[in-house]
């Protein structure tokens, strides 16, 4: 069973995102800040995290530089996901090499295909 | 000259030269008014209370000699031309004063109608041009030295060949520490940037500079402005900040709505009733509804913020329209309707927001599906010279013409009808105008009552410029 970790720093997100994944076959771990994100990716390696660019402390960008700065977590796929998709944002995240990019709301049509496509459920 | 008498003050303490002159002037056909005082005081106290075209000054009074006269009346600083009435071993100090001011002299042995009338004339055209130059010198030299635009002219080399005193300031080097001094980066390639500047209490800001070709001296130069846009970055900050805090605000609660309904009807959450099932589809489809609604409002309030980006690269408008059709064929093949398209049949290249103007064609033909119940829906592309021209038109229930004005305002809706489909937010034609005006382009409207709708607009062909 693939193992995603969910870092957003709303509970409802984090609450509605794993029922979402469980019920589509995923084991899912949660993390609601920054901090914490780097350290659990670290002890869980999950296949893919799904990241969110504003909270509290710092941005999810920041800890996306710091995952790649490890050997362990470097080569875990990234989904950003943000309630604020301006074209900057997208732009910023394509370049820095995140594997895909969500914007909130989403629909489940657009979320698991792209996290599919991801852990290469799927071919591209 | 023009025809109301020219108002002459002779200041001559000699009855008979005096008589002389008015004499001569007599004999011209210049029509005058000559007003005669015997002394200087008389003749300064009459200038200051009369007005006066012209003063003839004799320059031995007994009241003020010569050259000392002459000063005297400059330092009254009446600004009218004066004439000096010089004997012939007068020349010298006549020329003198022609110096320090005086239009002209005359000497008295040769006075004759001709050359004093000329004298006269002439001096008071003179002056008038002296006077305008003196004007246009002064506003120029408030213009430039009090603008709040840092103004430089730089020669070729980028060597400063003028500075004002804002542009001293944002430089924050004195005038003589910048004239006659390099400054290279001003001749950088993009003649429109932005440079740290010194603003107000000696803080840092934002200058934006302006760099056009213009001559200086007869020499190929060039003027550069520096403007202070400190403020305006901050202001743009902060928008761009209240959109995107907006935008996050809103989203978020509306994503957790949206995902916890879609998984109770998904059926993750266990076996659902259809009556249940019908409730959820309701409450799914109008947080969709929201979402297009907040997406409408940030792209115009982009639009009205000047935030909106577009992202520019030349495309072919025939190839559009083929997409935009074969997106709306099968809907109207639902509604039984007609779409086609008149197009040339060659590319039609464009300089624009592909995405933009997708999106254009998307709202305007929503709307003719939406008021559209019998007939047709047409997309015509039109080449000019510099512009193309886009309408797409329809047979449905028009607009009525008091409305027409207004379709193009927020949150008016005409003729709402409730339905399948999805429901307008209001903004759809406010965005529509908003991006072919972001395009330099311009958009229309004609519609009939019952016969039906037409929008127009124009974009500017490849190259032509976008904001």
């Amino acid at each position: 069973m693939k193992k995603i970790l969910i870092a957003d720093d709303d509970p409802d997100i984090i609450m509605l995102l794993a029922s979402r994944l469980n019920a589509n076959g995923y084991q899912v771990v949660t993390t609601s800040d920054c901090s914490t994100t780097i350290k659990k990716a670290y002890i869980e390696k999950p296949d893919l995290i799904i990241l969110d660019i504003r909270m509290p402390s710092t941005s999810g960008i920041n800890v996306y530089e710091s995952l790649k700065m490890f050997n362990t977590t470097e080569n875990i796929p990234v989904i950003f996901i943000t309630a604020y998709p301006s074209d900057h944002i997208r732009k910023q995240v394509t370049e820095m090499g995140a594997d895909d990019f969500i914007a909130k709301p989403f629909k489940t049509e657009e979320l698991l295909p792209k996290v599919k496509k991801v852990l290469n459920e799927i071919p591209v | 000259m023009n025809s109301s008498p020219i108002k002459i003050l002779l200041i001559e303490d000699n009855p008979q030269e005096a008589r002389l002159v008015h004499e001569i002037l007599s004999e011209s056909d210049m029509i005058f008014e000559l007003e005669h005082k015997n002394r200087l005081k008389t003749g300064i106290k009459y200038l200051q209370e009369v007005d006066t075209h012209i003063v003839l000054l004799d320059l031995t009074l007994p009241d003020g000699n010569g050259l000392d006269a002459f000063v005297k009346m400059q330092f009254q600083k009446l600004a009218i031309p004066i004439i000096i009435l010089t004997g012939l071993d007068d020349v010298n100090v006549a020329t003198t004063a022609i110096r320090a001011g005086a239009q002209d002299y005359v000497v008295k042995e040769n006075m004759s109608s001709d050359n004093l009338v000329r004298a006269i004339r002439y001096a008071i055209e003179r002056k008038n041009v002296e006077c305008a130059l003196e004007n246009s010198r002064a506003s120029f030299h408030s213009i430039v030295e009090k603008n709040a635009d840092g103004i430089l002219i730089i020669d070729q080399e980028g060597i400063v060949q003028f500075v004002n005193p804002a542009a001293s300031f944002f430089l924050s080097r004195d005038k003589a520490n910048l004239l006659n001094q390099k400054l290279e980066y001003l001749l950088d390639d993009d003649p429109l940037r932005e440079i740290n500047i010194q603003i107000k209490n000696g803080k840092g800001g934002i200058g934006e500079i302006q760099r056009v070709q213009t001559d200086w001296k007869g020499e190929k130069s060039y003027l550069v402005t520096i403007r202070d846009i400190t403020a305006r970055k901050e202001l743009d900050k902060l928008k761009d900040e209240f959109i995107s805090n907006v935008s996050h605000e809103l989203r978020t609660p509306l994503t957790s709505i949206r995902e916890s309904v879609s998984q109770v009807l998904d059926g993750i959450l266990g076996k659902i009733t259809e009556k249940q099932k019908k409730f959820l589809s309701v409450c799914l489809k109008n947080t969709d509804r929201l979402k297009r609604l907040v997406d409408n409002l940030l792209d115009i309030a982009k639009i009205e913020a000047g935030e909106f980006e577009l992202k520019s690269n030349r495309w072919d408008m025939a190839e559009l329209v083929d997409n935009v059709i074969s997106s709306f064929t099968p809907m109207a093949q639902n509604k039984g309707l007609e779409i086609r398209s008149l197009v040339p049949n060659h590319a039609i290249n464009i300089s624009g927001d592909r995405d933009q103007i997708f999106q254009v064609f998307n709202n305007l033909l929503g709307n003719s599906f939406k008021f559209t119940e019998t007939g047709l829906i047409e997309i015509t592309v039109v080449e000019k010279k510099k512009w193309i021209e886009c309408s797409v038109a329809d047979t449905g229930k028009g607009i009525a013409q008091d409305e027409l004005p207004k379709v193009f305002n927020k949150f008016q809706q005409f003729g709402r009808i409730d339905g399948p489909g999805e429901r307008g937010t209001g903004l759809g034609l406010p965005i529509v105008k908003g991006i072919i005006e972001l395009h330099r382009g311009k958009i229309r409207v004609e519609s009939k009552a019952n016969i039906g709708t037409k929008f127009t607009f124009t974009l500017p062909k490849h190259n032509g410029g976008l904001s």
